[in-house]
């Protein structure tokens, strides 16, 4: 195995451990508040489990934006860089520093969408490197999508309506004029313009992928 | 001769009657009055691949000579619109929505924001103001005067696109510049980038206008650039183009100008990189072809 597949290797490893971590406990948190309501985690504390999980697996993506620039992986630059970005922003820039998002549900059910379709992924890759994936997860890895997207992309999107009024409020990371460069920035123009492009740019990705589907796996129509 | 078109999922779209020795030109016109929705500027025709699931081959030109029995694919390339009527209505938001920011601040920043702007900040606005409205009013007059345009067209999405960009960063750039509660730059630095501007504007003129000068109008010569910052860069328009802006950020000291200046440089980077590499394709010094001098550069004297 040369350099550069022992290191992906290693990469799509860790980041499968990582999501799985998120996952499981995600699971373990569904399971809990099904069969013993009274006794079950809240929201809130499910998510102080997995967030330290769910912020270094996407502190880590960023990496897959060199993968794509240097060959490692294939898939262009523009679209690792605007997932990653997008996931990153939500999560770091949204979710954490916003206290009241700790105990919603649209917050755990975005990072169970995000945790399954992610371990899938790395499974996948992991297996492509040492020889052939499984057929069931290659099956996964380009079916999941068609329900796991949708969510993950109205949760992203309801993160950021539900908390519009907080960041006007708070001025959340503002910065206001007068400076000596010039400059001023609103959060809270910002994410309603983020708004609008998910209306647009969601719709695009998931028909792209749906054309991926159509010419990874032939055997489906 | 006869040949015949289908469309690219295989349905006939007619037989034509040519003359023997024809070329594409000759059947655009017929194939426009058997389809009158698919005006020339928006037919595009490949030749029938070698088999049925080869790659298709490149797109004939005008000029490219047609065979009797040939069957040639059709494909729709949408509205069209002339270039030279994108440009015009591209550069036309900047000229008008800047100088609104500066005339009219009321109507931008409403009457919440009290502050008083400094005299000497009035004056870089103003002067920004000057700069800006020379930069695309001298646009719009190349388009006019001086860019030669074959009757280049693009599709009609494209002027949108590009409306939005040049509109858009118009209103982005206007409205921190003239903002009331703007800080200018010290003289210094204003009185430079001033000079570097207007200097950069007149060299970008004189690249356009080497560029005019280039092939007498009616013929299809095909030279190399030369003299001025030609003999260093294939793209010296562009290299002039990116260093006013510069020296109009000089001037103004704002993000959101820099961040303008950042995405022409990056696009303009992209297209001085293709153009040099035709360049070079074309004038290999092979078969009484001139030699594309090896030591020039793309955009950067002596470095790129």
């Amino acid at each position: 195995m040369d350099l550069s597949k022992l290191y992906l290797n290693v990469y799509n490893t860790s980041q499968g451990f990582l999501w799985m971590r998120v996952l499981v406990s995600i699971l373990w948190f569904l399971l809990l508040r099904l069969f013993r309501p009274n006794n079950s985690w809240t929201l809130q504390e499910v998510y102080y489990i997995y967030i330290p999980y769910a912020h270094r697996g996407q502190s880590l993506a960023w990496l897959e934006v060199m993968h794509a620039a240097f060959g490692l992986a294939g898939g262009g630059v523009a679209t690792a860089f605007v997932q990653c970005l997008g996931r990153y922003v939500v999560l770091v820039y949204v979710v954490e520093p916003i206290a009241f998002m700790h105990s919603a549900w649209v917050t755990t059910i975005m990072l169970f969408a995000w945790a399954l379709a992610d371990v899938v992924r790395y499974l996948f890759y992991i297996q492509s490197y040492l020889s052939r994936p499984w057929q069931t997860v290659l099956w996964l890895r380009y079916s999941l999508f068609l329900i796991l997207y949708p969510i993950g992309i109205v949760c992203e999107w309801l993160i950021y309506y539900f908390t519009l009024e907080y960041v006007d409020s708070q001025e959340l990371f503002a910065v206001r004029l007068p400076n000596a460069w010039n400059f001023a920035f609103d959060f809270g123009i910002w994410n309603r313009i983020v708004l609008l492009m998910y209306l647009y740019f969601g719709v695009f990705m998931f028909t792209h992928m749906v054309q991926q589907r159509k010419k990874k796996l032939p055997a489906v129509r | 001769m006869k040949v015949s078109v289908q469309s690219t999922s295989g349905r006939p779209l007619g037989d034509y009657q040519l003359p023997a020795s024809a070329t594409l030109s000759s059947l655009q016109p017929l194939f426009h009055a058997a389809h009158p929705l698919y005006y020339p500027d928006r037919q595009r025709f490949y030749p029938s691949p070698a088999a049925p699931s080869a790659t298709r081959p490149p797109a004939l030109n005008p000029d490219s000579p047609l065979s009797d029995a040939d069957v040639l694919l059709f494909k729709d390339l949408g509205p069209q619109i002339l270039w030279k009527t994108v440009f015009l209505l591209e550069y036309l938001g900047p000229l008008l929505l800047y100088p609104l920011f500066y005339n009219q601040p009321r109507w931008i920043y409403g009457d919440a924001i009290h502050a008083a702007v400094t005299p000497w900040a009035r004056e870089v606005q103003f002067s920004a103001l000057m700069a800006w409205t020379f930069h695309y009013a001298k646009r719009e007059l190349e388009t006019l005067f001086v860019h030669r345009f074959s009757h280049a067209t693009m599709p009609l999405s494209n002027l949108f696109k590009n409306s939005i960009y040049y509109w858009g960063f118009a209103a982005y750039v206007a409205y921190f510049v003239n903002h009331p509660l703007y800080t200018p730059p010290k003289e210094d630095l204003v009185y430079t980038g001033m000079c570097l501007f207007y200097f950069m504007e007149v060299g970008n003129l004189s690249a356009h206008w080497t560029l005019r000068m280039l092939r007498p109008p009616g013929t299809k010569v095909r030279r190399i650039p030369r003299g001025g910052l030609f003999e260093l860069v294939s793209c010296p328009n562009y290299t002039y183009e990116i260093l006013s802006w510069l020296g109009f950020n000089m001037m103004t000291k704002t993000i959101a100008g820099l961040l303008f200046m950042c995405a022409g440089a990056f696009q303009m980077l992209v297209w001085a990189g293709s153009k040099h590499r035709r360049y070079k394709k074309e004038f290999d010094g092979k078969d009484g072809r001139a030699l594309y001098p090896p030591s020039r550069k793309i955009l950067i004297p002596f470095l790129y």
